[in-house]
């Protein structure tokens, strides 16, 4: 990509819907948007389910004042199963409509010859894990029609014996697939802070003028490890950190500050527009020293490993129970990716996990929610996951009083607004009552039975899922 | 008859007259349209997901220790 050259987009967040408002009433502080067209999503049930798109949400950021990114984090580019089809078809129509000047995704895997991960891993750092990644940022950038940069993923892993260094395997992928690099400082960060080397190293190694975009986040401490959790502000080293390199930046479009919806509310909105001041800052550091261009740097790329079976292995033990012995790094991936699959649960089934957690308890809940992630691999929509422990709990839960009657409602609604379809739920009890109880912090009496039905009507999901 | 859109979480939801009467129907409606703005990925970021909380099913973002109230 020696010949694209970035527009100054300027310093913004990634967008969501809780703080859209301050999008609209800050253009001039938050100059870009960047926006997951994938969360504004809806897929049918099954393992080949049709993707649709809410055009609410396309409508919603289309009408935003501020100059566009779009970022993929389902469809990472870095392993040997990298999935293509009708999402990038659908990623391509937002980008397209949202002009944006280069699309972004994730230098990692989720897909695996042993299954689906569950998570966005590490990739397999050696010559064929580069030709691997290389082959897919060529195919993807061909897929999406416009320029393309790979973000540089967080690894919670201990380096390996042999693999290639973070900062030479991100430069090795960037000249083999000829294209852009996202610097992702926190997740560099992180993998300093975890004991992968220092991040001045890595960055020492990258092309600089393939970095078009910067990420910048904050994260929290859990079982030893910093993580990439977009859980508050940036930590003030990092931003000096920052300020020092993006001086040598000559091709940087725009630097956002990412959080997560999930900790919006710890940092507000006050908090959130000092990180956009920080962003600004920052902006206005970039590009003012010359950087050092060059030729491809040579490097010792010695590490023969083959990436497929890497990364079999490595889903294999994060699907498995705990191994005596096994890197700490591997419990903490396990517990990453059951906090996420809980996530999900807990978004689309709360009132069925809520009467699970006051009839089980604490411990044995998450022995029941155990047992079912290791039967049931991890889909990538949370629909397709509400589906799955649904049809587990009816044949393998505890046959717990009204737990059918709240399947019914919670677990049919998310199958009729996944189909896109209008239908009729029936229940035994009033399901009002039973979540009325639950909400009240109790357990629902004795309810009389009843043939109780309601019907969503037309369905505005579907609706909603018009092309735009 | 319609159910809200996606985006907009707190317009109600009609739904059509059950056979027996459901005693309150505002608990199904924010059921659904919290369940419709929720189908999408989960967004990027490889942390501890701290959506498993329910009120009475709480995490601390701090600790991650997980309690049952009440």
């Amino acid at each position: 990509m020696p010949g694209f050259a970035a527009p100054g987009l300027g310093p913004g967040a990634v967008h969501c819907e809780a703080i859209h408002p301050l999008f609209l009433a800050h253009p001039d502080l938050i100059r870009v948007a960047e926006i997951e067209p994938s969360s504004g999503w809806i897929k049918a049930p099954g393992p080949e389910g049709a993707i649709r798109s809410n055009a609410l949400s396309l409508e919603l950021v289309a009408g935003l004042p501020q100059a566009k990114l779009v970022h993929g984090i389902g469809w990472p580019v870095g392993g040997t199963v990298c999935r293509t089809g009708a999402a990038l078809d659908e990623q391509k129509r937002w980008a397209d409509l949202l002009d944006a000047p280069w699309t972004s995704e994730h230098l990692s895997f989720n897909d695996s010859a042993a299954g689906p991960a569950g998570f966005l891993l590490p990739p397999a750092q050696s010559e064929a894990g580069i030709a691997v990644a290389a082959a897919n940022i060529r195919a993807r950038t061909a897929a999406l029609g416009r320029p393309f940069a790979f973000e540089t993923g967080v690894n919670y892993l201990a380096p390996r014996p042999g693999e290639i260094p973070d900062g030479d395997y991100f430069a090795s992928v960037a000249e083999a697939a000829d294209c852009l690099i996202l610097l992702d400082l926190h997740n560099l960060w992180a993998n300093a802070r975890n004991g992968r080397g220092p991040i001045e190293r890595v960055l020492a190694a990258l092309p600089p003028e393939r970095i078009v975009e910067i990420h910048l986040a904050g994260g929290l401490e859990k079982d030893g490890y910093w993580l990439d959790a977009h859980s508050g502000p940036v930590p003030p080293a990092l931003i000096d950190l920052a300020r020092d390199f993006v001086q040598g930046l000559p091709n940087l479009g725009a630097i956002l500050f990412e959080i997560s919806p999930q900790f919006l509310e710890a940092l507000g909105p006050a908090g959130f527009l000092r990180q956009m001041e920080s962003m600004n800052d920052l902006w206005e550091k970039a590009g003012h020293r010359p950087a050092s261009f060059g030729q491809p740097v040579p490097r010792p790329l010695r590490s023969a490993e083959e990436p497929g079976t890497y990364e079999a292995a490595l889903v294999r033990a994060l699907a498995g129970p705990p191994a005596p012995g096994e890197p700490a790094a591997v419990a903490l991936y396990r517990t990453l990716v059951s906090s996420f699959r809980n996530g999900a649960l807990a978004d689309l089934l709360p009132y069925t996990l809520r009467l699970l957690a006051r009839h089980l308890g604490e411990a044995a809940l998450e022995a029941l929610l155990a047992d079912y992630r290791r039967s049931e691999p991890p889909p990538l929509f949370p629909a397709d996951e509400a589906l799955a422990f649904a049809d587990w709990l009816l044949a393998n839960g505890p046959g717990l009083a009204y737990l059918d009657d709240l399947l019914a409602l919670e677990g049919g609604i998310v199958r009729l607004a996944s189909e896109g379809r209008d239908g009729e739920l029936r229940f035994r009890h009033d399901p009002s009552a039973i979540v009325g109880a639950l909400a009240a912090g109790g357990l629902p009496g004795d309810l009389p039975e009843g043939d109780y039905r309601f019907r969503l009507g037309r369905d505005a999901v579907s609706e909603a899922s018009a092309a735009a | 008859m319609s159910i809200s859109p996606v985006r907009s979480k707190a317009q109600p939801v009609t739904v059509a007259l059950p056979q027996k009467d459901i005693d309150n129907l505002d608990h199904v409606h924010k059921i659904v349209a919290s369940a419709l703005g929720k189908l999408g990925c989960g967004r990027c970021f490889s942390g501890f997901d701290i959506r498993f909380r329910h009120g009475d099913l709480v995490v601390n973002p701090q600790t991650f220790e997980v309690n049952v109230l009440g």
